[in-house]
């Protein structure tokens, strides 16, 4: 079954001159297979094709987090490029709304209501 | 030697909220207030400004702040380090000394400039030095914009303003040090760490990332829960409490609003990161892999773990030019149909400035509302009441936009339902682009001044 990046990650996301970095950490570390194995540098320069040069992925298993950077994304940086969104500061959530595939066992944990019990 | 030390993160940018600071310093038990005024499009403007006045040049806003903080600073035993001198460290640092015996502590500061990044008068020198500075991102070589160039400036490391506080002071203004350099600074003049201690410059170097960006480790601009913030119009600033083995606790002024728990420190930690086993500082290498992550108590997190390896034998060099101009305008549609009234705008004004053979580089329309910022990647809205147009264009030639701009009035002859968000026509500006680039280290030599009243020396 497809979800969000949203629902099992948060992200952040800023410039790095005409570079994007969009960090996104598992909201608990039993989604962060699911991330590591989805979100692939493949999929997610696929996902930002139309303004990106090329994707990067680095891991950082002891956060449960992947970070990505997005070469040129920002063409040459935030003072003078003509998109709305001139850091990238929202990148991150446009990375939440792409849909990963989750295993019927993940997905089933997912809608068990286990992250918000172990949240309280 | 301190058990251990207490920095505060009182500023996140130029902008911030000049009020934290004096918070924290009365509320934080802090030994070191570190504050953060520049980003990489800062160090332009303020060269603009330099230009015009040459006593200008830096933060201002350092100013406001200090008036509300730097006596109870100086009564708490409280040093002071930010780079909010910009462009102009020793303008900046000799309206603070002003400022001090305005305030009657003139004879209690200690202010020192730090300086020695900014590169502007030196690029030729450097040049014949075999420096190619050729642009990191694309691989170009620098003479693209060598006669176009606005400002150039070196990342530097924490080793003059370590210099500065061994040299007894005890408010410390510099121009390009790196942010979290600043709060290495602190800790490396605490517990004495060496220049190659890796792994203790990386672990301060990590206490520095966190709080360099002020309230966005403390719930502010939280991803992960901004719904959960308590007292969000309260948010503390950060404040981390390190020993001299490295080991961080970062935590927010007492009593402050916000959160401090693993997935602000997560957050943080992955803000403006490349690759995060080489995290490319002017004092080490740092490796954010080995970081643990772990919540102590409620609004307490402890950070350990960090390694780090030599620091690379290259500054970064942050340079701007000057890259044409740029314009933008803005209509509301606020109607049923909304969407259609601003499409139908749109292409009357697109028809139009065809008509016009303007020489311009590019244009963008969006339809704000619509998803326009994540560019269609947002699940599709319903029927919206309202939307705005944007037009955004650039060009090196500065009377075609001018041209533009004026044909945009015929906006009017369009549908209607249209609000003016904007009041008159749209201006064109200038637009500096952002050129990264390599130095060796050797070759920029930081200073330090030590900044007295009549002179310095």
């Amino acid at each position: 079954m497809r979800v969000p990046v949203g629902r099992i990650a948060y992200a952040r996301s800023g410039d790095k001159g005409g570079t994007a970095n969009i960090g996104v950490a598992a909201r608990h570390e039993r989604w962060f297979v699911a991330l590591e194995r989805e979100l692939t540098a493949a999929v997610v320069q696929e996902y930002f094709s139309d303004r990106a040069r090329q994707t990067e992925r680095f891991e950082l298993p002891n956060l449960y987090a992947l970070n990505f950077l997005l070469h040129g994304i920002l063409g040459r940086g935030g003072t003078s490029t003509l998109r709305l969104d001139p850091q990238g500061k929202a990148l991150a959530d446009a990375l939440c709304f792409l849909e990963i595939e989750l295993t019927d066992t993940e997905f089933a944990l997912l809608n068990s209501g286990a992250d918000e019990e172990e949240h309280r | 030697m301190t058990a251990t030390v207490r920095i505060g993160g009182g500023l996140g940018y130029w902008g911030d909220d000049i009020t934290a600071p004096g918070r924290l310093v009365r509320g934080g038990r802090i030994d070191y207030l570190v504050m953060d005024f520049l980003a990489e499009v800062t160090m332009s403007v303020l060269r603009k400004q330099l230009k015009r006045d040459p006593s200008a040049g830096y933060a201002s806003d350092i100013v406001p702040i200090l008036r509300d903080c730097l006596g109870d600073a100086v009564e708490r035993g409280i040093t002071i380090i930010c780079n909010a001198g910009g462009m102009n460290p020793s303008g900046c640092a000799r309206r603070v000394l002003e400022l001090a015996e305005e305030l009657g502590l003139g004879d209690r500061v200690r202010i020192a400039a730090v300086a020695g990044d900014d590169l502007i008068s030196r690029i030729d020198e450097l040049r014949a030095q075999g420096a190619d500075l050729r642009n990191i991102e694309t691989g170009e070589p620098f003479s693209l914009i060598a006669d176009r160039l606005a400002s150039a400036n070196a990342y530097i490391g924490a080793e003059p303003v370590v210099e500065a506080l061994r040299r007894g002071a005890n408010v410390v203004i510099c121009g390009r040090v790196a942010d979290p350099s600043l709060t290495l600074a602190a800790l490396r003049h605490s517990f004495g760490w060496k220049a190659d201690q890796w792994d203790l410059l990386a672990a301060g170097i990590v206490a520095g990332h966190l709080i360099e960006c002020g309230a966005h480790v403390t719930g502010g601009n939280h991803q992960a829960g901004w719904e959960d913030v308590p007292a969000m119009e309260d948010v503390g600033s950060p404040i981390v409490e390190v020993d001299s083995h490295g080991r961080i606790e970062l935590g927010k002024t007492p009593g402050s609003g916000g959160v401090v728990d693993v997935t602000t420190t997560i957050e943080q930690l992955l803000y403006e990161i490349g690759d995060p086993r080489a995290y490319l500082t002017p004092d080490v290498s740092a490796d954010w892999t080995t970081l643990r992550v772990r919540q102590l108590d409620r609004d307490l997190v402890e950070i350990d773990g960090a390694t780090g390896r030599a620091a690379p034998t290259t500054l970064k060099v942050s340079a701007s030019y000057e890259d044409g101009y740029s314009t933008s305008a803005l209509w509301l549609y606020s109607a049923p149909g909304a969407v259609a009234r601003a499409e139908r705008a749109r292409e009357v004004l697109e028809r139009r400035l065809a008509r016009l053979k303007l020489d311009i580089e590019e244009v963008r329309w969006d339809l704000i509302g619509t998803g326009a910022v994540h560019e269609r990647r947002s699940p599709p809205a319903g029927e919206l009441i309202e939307v705005v147009l944007r037009f955004a264009a650039r060009s090196h030639h500065r009377a075609d936009l001018q041209r533009a701009v004026v044909e945009l009035s015929t906006v009017f002859h369009g549908p209607p339902g249209k609000t003016t968000l904007l009041p008159g026509r749209g201006r064109v500006s200038g637009v500096l682009s952002y050129w990264p680039a390599l130095v060796p280290a050797e070759f920029i030599e930081p200073t330090v001044e030590l900044i007295e009243a009549g002179g310095s020396r």
